[in-house]
This record gives C-alpha cells, sequence and structure tokens, in this order.
C-alpha cells in the first residue's frame, strides 16, 4: 500500500514535470497528493482491495474452514436459479418503491416547513431531524418498548380510538411488520434529504419568487412551477442517496423482524449476510453481493441519465 | 421571530421575504410583501395553521424518544399499572442503577463506544479536511479519479464487503480490535465527509487564500489561519457524523469483534435483549430497556443539539448563497 502512494507520488510529480516545468507547480502537485494520501491508503486498503478479494470469491468455492478452490461461474448459475434470493431481491424493491416515495414525499414537505427563519422554525427543523442521530439499535429497541402488544403505548392509543384491540404484535405478520418498518425508516432518515432540500430552497433567489407573485401565481403554482424545477437537482441527489440506501435496506429488518415471519422480510442485504455468515458459503455470498452491487450501479445510472435528460427538455 | 410566526404564510413561501418585511423603515412591517389589504385575514389564517400543524408535527416527531425517556424513569410494571400523570408519583432511578449494575454490566462497553466514536470522529475530520483541501483548491492530474474513488463506497452494498474486509483486517492483525472497527467505519464515512469538506472549501473564495499567500503565509499557514475558522462548519459536520457512526454502529461490530470486553454499545445491546432472538416476544422488562436505549441515545441527541448551529451550516456547504 506504501508502494502504491509513492508510486502515484512520483507519477504525479512526473506528470507535473511534462506539463509545467516550474518548480513552485510541481511542489504544489506533490502537496496535492501528500494531502489525499491518507483517504486515498484508506480507500484502497479498506475498499478496493476488498472489492478485488470480493470479484475473486465471487468465483471461488470459499467455505469458512476448507480448501478455497476455482469454482468459475458456478456461483452465478447458483444464484440465478436461487428462488429465495429473488424472492429477497423483490422484497428489498417493494420496500424501496413503498418507502422511497413516502420519505421523499415527507423531506420535501418538511423542507417547505422548515426553510425560513425564527424560534418555532428552527424547533420545528430540529425535531424533524433529531431521528437521524440515532442509532437503529436504539431505535428499534424502542420500537420494540412501543410496540409491545397489550400494553405498549402505540396499542393503547389505537384501542383507545378504537382502530384495533389493541393486542397487535406487529412483528409476527409480514404486513404489519412491514407498516411499522416503513414508518421507522420514514421517521428515521427523514432529515437529511429535508436539510439538503432546505438548503436548494434557500438559494432561490427572492426576485424569482417576487415575480412569480407579480405575475399572479398563487401559493401551489409558485411552489410546484417555479421552486420544485430550480431545486430539482438537490431532489435528484437525494433521490439517488435514498433509492440505493433503500434497495440496501439491512439494520432496521436485522434489528427487528430478523427476516422473519418465515422469510417473508428478507432483505437482499440480509439474503446475502445469511450466505456469508450464517451458511458460511462465502463464494456464494460474494457472488449475491456482486449481483447487487451492479444492480445499483444500473439503477443510478438509470437515474442520472433520466434527469439529465428531463433537464435537457426543460431547457429547451 | 415574531414576524414569521405571525405570517407564516411567509415562513412557509421563504423565510427571508418576512425578515425583510419586518425590517425598521419596510412598509407594512407583519406584512407579506405583495399580500394586498382584502387577502391579510387567509395570510393570518395561514399563519395560525402553520404554527399548529408544525408544532404538532413537531411534538409528534419527538414523542416517542419523550416517553422512552420518561419510561425508564418508571418501574418494570408501570405499562400493566396503566401509565399516566400518576405515574409521577412512581419515579425511580431502578433501571439505571440496573444498568450500571454487575449482571449487566455495560460501563466497559460505554467506554469501547466513546474511544470509538471519538477516534472515527477525529480521523476522518482530519484526513477527509486534508483529501477535501487538495480536491478543492489545488489543480492536479488524477484528482477527478482519486475524488471518484473517495466516493466509490457509496454505490457498493457494505454489508457485501464484510468477508473480504474480515480477511483484509486478519492480515493487517487487526480482527477483533477496536482500532479495525475505526479504520473500517472512517473508510465508510469518507465519501460524505469529502463531499462535505469539498463543498464547504468550495465556498471560501480562493481570493483569501491568494491574498495569505501574498502575504508571505505557507500552505500549512493557509490551512489553519485563513481556512480552518471558515470551513468550520464543515469540519463539525463531518466529525459529529463520524460520531454517530461510530457510537451507532452494529454491523462492523458484530462482525469484527468477538471478545466481551470489546464490545460496543449497540452491540451489547442486541446480546443483552432477549426480546430480539425471538421477534414479536414481548419485551421482558420493559423499565431497562427504556434505560437502556436512553443510555445509547442520549449522547448523540446532546452532541447533536449542542451543535446543530454548525451542522445545518456545514451540510449545506457551499451550496449557499
Amino acid at each position: 500500500m506504501t508502494a502504491v502512494t509513492s508510486s502515484a507520488l512520483a507519477g504525479a510529480a512526473d506528470g507535473a514535470k511534462r506539463s509545467r516545468p516550474r518548480s513552485a507547480s510541481r511542489r504544489r502537485q506533490t502537496l496535492a497528493w501528500v494531502l489525499v494520501a491518507p483517504a486515498l491508503v484508506l480507500a484502497v486498503v479498506f475498499f478496493v482491495v476488498p472489492m478485488v478479494l470480493l470479484v475473486g470469491m465471487s468465483f471461488s468455492n470459499w467455505p469458512l474452514l476448507g480448501k478455497v478452490s476455482v469454482a468459475g461461474v458456478a456461483n452465478y448459475v447458483q444464484a440465478f436459479q436461487d428462488a429465495a434470493f429473488w424472492r429477497s431481491l423483490g422484497f428489498s424493491l417493494l420496500f424501496t418503491v413503498v418507502s422511497v416515495p413516502l420519505g421523499m414525499a415527507a423531506s420535501y414537505a418538511a423542507a417547505t416547513m422548515v426553510r425560513g427563519e425564527g424560534r418555532l422554525v428552527s424547533f420545528i427543523r430540529t425535531a424533524f431531524f433529531m431521528p437521524v442521530v440515532i442509532g437503529f439499535t436504539a431505535a428499534a429497541y424502542m420500537a420494540n418498548v412501543l410496540l409491545v402488544p397489550g400494553t405498549g403505548v402505540i396499542n393503547v392509543l389505537l384501542k383507545s380510538i378504537g382502530l384495533t384491540n389493541g393486542n397487535t404484535a406487529w412483528f409476527t405478520a409480514p404486513d404489519t411488520a412491514f407498516w411499522a418498518v416503513i414508518v421507522l425508516t420514514v421517521w428515521k432518515s427523514m432529515g437529511v434529504a429535508m436539510i439538503l432540500l432546505m438548503a436548494g430552497m434557500q438559494a432561490v433567489p427572492n426576485e424569482v419568487i417576487e415575480a412569480a407573485k407579480i405575475d399572479g401565481a398563487g401559493w401551489w403554482r409558485r411552489e410546484g412551477s417555479v421552486i420544485f424545477p430550480l431545486v430539482r437537482r438537490q431532489f435528484a441527489l437525494c433521490m439517488l442517496l435514498a433509492v440505493s440506501g433503500s434497495i440496501l435496506v439491512f439494520d432496521q429488518f436485522y434489528v427487528l423482524t430478523k427476516g422473519g415471519p418465515s422469510g417473508s422480510t428478507t432483505t437482499t442485504v440480509m439474503y446475502t449476510y445469511q450466505q456469508s455468515f450464517v451458511r458460511y458459503d462465502l463464494g456464494y455470498g460474494a457472488a449475491l453481493s456482486m449481483i447487487l452491487t451492479v444492480i445499483i450501479l444500473v439503477i443510478a445510472v438509470v437515474q442520472l441519465r433520466a434527469l439529465r435528460s428531463t433537464g435537457q427538455e426543460d431547457e429547451r | 421571530m415574531s414576524a414569521t410566526d405571525v405570517t407564516g404564510r411567509a415562513t412557509v413561501a421563504g423565510g427571508r421575504e418576512a425578515i425583510r418585511a419586518s425590517r425598521p423603515g419596510a412598509p407594512g412591517r407583519t406584512d407579506v410583501p405583495g399580500a394586498t389589504p382584502p387577502r391579510r385575514h387567509r395570510v393570518h389564517a395561514s399563519g395560525v395553521a402553520y404554527v399548529v400543524v408544525g408544532t404538532v408535527l413537531a411534538l409528534l416527531f419527538i414523542a416517542p424518544v419523550l416517553y422512552i425517556l420518561f419510561r425508564s424513569f418508571l418501574p418494570a410494571d408501570a405499562d400493566a399499572r396503566g401509565i399516566g400523570f400518576e405515574s409521577l408519583a412512581t419515579l425511580t432511578l431502578r433501571n439505571y442503577t440496573k444498568v450500571f449494575d454487575p449482571s449487566v454490566d455495560l460501563r466497559q462497553n460505554i467506554v469501547n463506544s466513546f474511544v470509538v466514536a471519538i477516534s472515527v470522529a477525529v480521523l476522518v475530520a482530519v484526513v477527509s479536511t486534508l483529501a477535501a483541501y487538495a480536491l478543492s483548491k489545488i489543480r492536479f492530474r488524477g484528482s477527478t479519479i482519486v475524488f471518484v474513488l473517495l466516493l466509490a463506497p457509496l454505490v457498493v452494498p457494505f454489508q457485501g464487503l464484510l468477508t473480504p474486509l474480515s480477511i483484509v483486517l486478519g492480515k493487517l492483525g487487526l480482527l477483533d480490535s477496536l482500532a479495525g472497527v475505526v479504520l473500517v467505519l472512517v473508510t465508510l464515512q469518507l465519501p460524505f465527509s469529502v463531499f462535505v469538506m469539498r463543498n464547504t472549501f468550495d465556498g471560501i473564495p480562493s481570493e483569501l487564500e491568494d491574498a495569505a499567500a501574498i502575504d508571505g503565509a505557507g500552505t500549512g499557514r493557509i490551512l489553519r489561519s485563513v481556512m480552518l475558522p471558515l470551513a468550520w462548519p464543515g469540519l463539525v459536520t463531518t466529525a459529529l457524523f463520524g460520531f454517530m457512526a461510530g457510537w451507532n454502529d452494529l454491523l462492523s461490530s458484530v462482525t469484527f469483534l468477538s471478545t466481551d470486553s470489546k464490545y460496543t454499545l449497540p452491540l451489547a445491546l442486541s446480546s443483552i435483549s432477549t426480546s430480539f432472538k425471538i421477534p414479536g416476544v414481548p419485551v421482558i422488562d420493559p423499565g431497562l430497556l427504556t434505560a437502556v436505549a436512553c443510555v445509547a441515545t442520549v449522547p448523540v441527541v446532546v452532541l447533536f443539539l449542542a451543535l446543530q448551529r454548525y451542522y445545518t451550516r456545514g451540510l449545506i456547504g457551499g451550496s449557499i448563497k
């Protein structure tokens, strides 16, 4: 790893020499590489090397104990025939399709509420953002206490308004478990997108909004036709992060449902984790991770393309 | 504050207008600009609606946490007796003494969590500040590749890398050590931190740096005396989120730590609660569980409240005008 850095340094210095012979510029180049070196070393050791290992493992028979052997594409063939894997992928996609629109709508609505100034606004902003800082383990603990059948406060409240009999065991039925986790997820992760969207909205020039008002645009019209198009970039970034984050959903389900009841809430990442760390089929787990990575990259590229093309239409 | 609160419509449609309107000398102090007198009544109504809806929603968001905090000071059988104002008479510290009781002693785990969280915070702040400064202020060959490489972990499922990562950590002799967990978490935080810090530096005009350079300041001096004071919000943001990542991490600790005495708090939590082993089975001692949840929550929430002046600006970074 030091070799990587020093050769990179040498490469940079060479490059600088060829393009600009002045020594000040070369010193600047060297300085840049020295400054990025710690981050680069970490990224290489704890990301690039594991990534390369992962690719290698996905083409191998890699039991926890015993001999490693070349498997060719056997792991991938097995993955494409593995109904449980596809079911878990379907579940992760379903979770994404439900949670991302809900989360984005919540973040956007919240952003319009907290983009102003003042003490009340800042209190609301703080309240909306607070769940972000709480860990999923602690949040799951809380959810467990709030949702105890019979005595948990949420069940008590639902019973008192006559919606349920108060004995719902939320995490034993697939539907209720799914919705409980969706609510928990939106509650816990809405705040980051809210802040980014808020920043975008605050950057919309006042003159533009004033002009729209003079033209007689009402509140909804201003929001939809003036402000939204101007925060589209932030919206797209949040969407991109939300989609890849949701497809990779793990913590919430791991802590709250452990994938049950009877595998109905097993997400793709959890299934992959099980193959690697419960069944100790590391090669197969690696192949599943590779497939998932490719799927996420494809979705990200499609999203970026879609975004770019709508951007061009608007400019025309 | 009064201007924004009373004319909530203005708050909703861009608070700065309201602030501007409320400036002394501005016509119609509490009016929304452009709102003609006949519409004033409606504006006022929506202002009230904003205050009511906003407050209710905000309280709804923090209610679960407040409830858990309250519950953690009540005895184990509080649920059966019903929780209400009369519960105030039964307030007790029993749950917290139990958390520190030798049978569920979490002291070592709390210390471990602080060690991990603080190390991640400091390391990620330093490493990402250095890298982001270079990426933002120095034009060098390969900078795009470096940036992409540092952001790449964002799109790869980290959980999928756990096995190769434990092989790498094993080779480095860092398996089952807090240092290993810290280094992995720092790497995972790099995309976010480098992004935030680069935005921050992008927002600082190069002219300031040039002026300092003309005055004879070296790069180290420029970083310390010119950049750092201005990059403070970004720096605090990366450190705060690093702390959060370290404090809240479950997956890396689960995978890389195997000795009880090295367990971090979330890991200890998931092992003391039998309720998580059988999903859906009622919690055994809600008093103890809520106290534990509060111990795991309070440090990050306090930090975040104390530093919120910085993190909002830090997250927004260079994008604000």
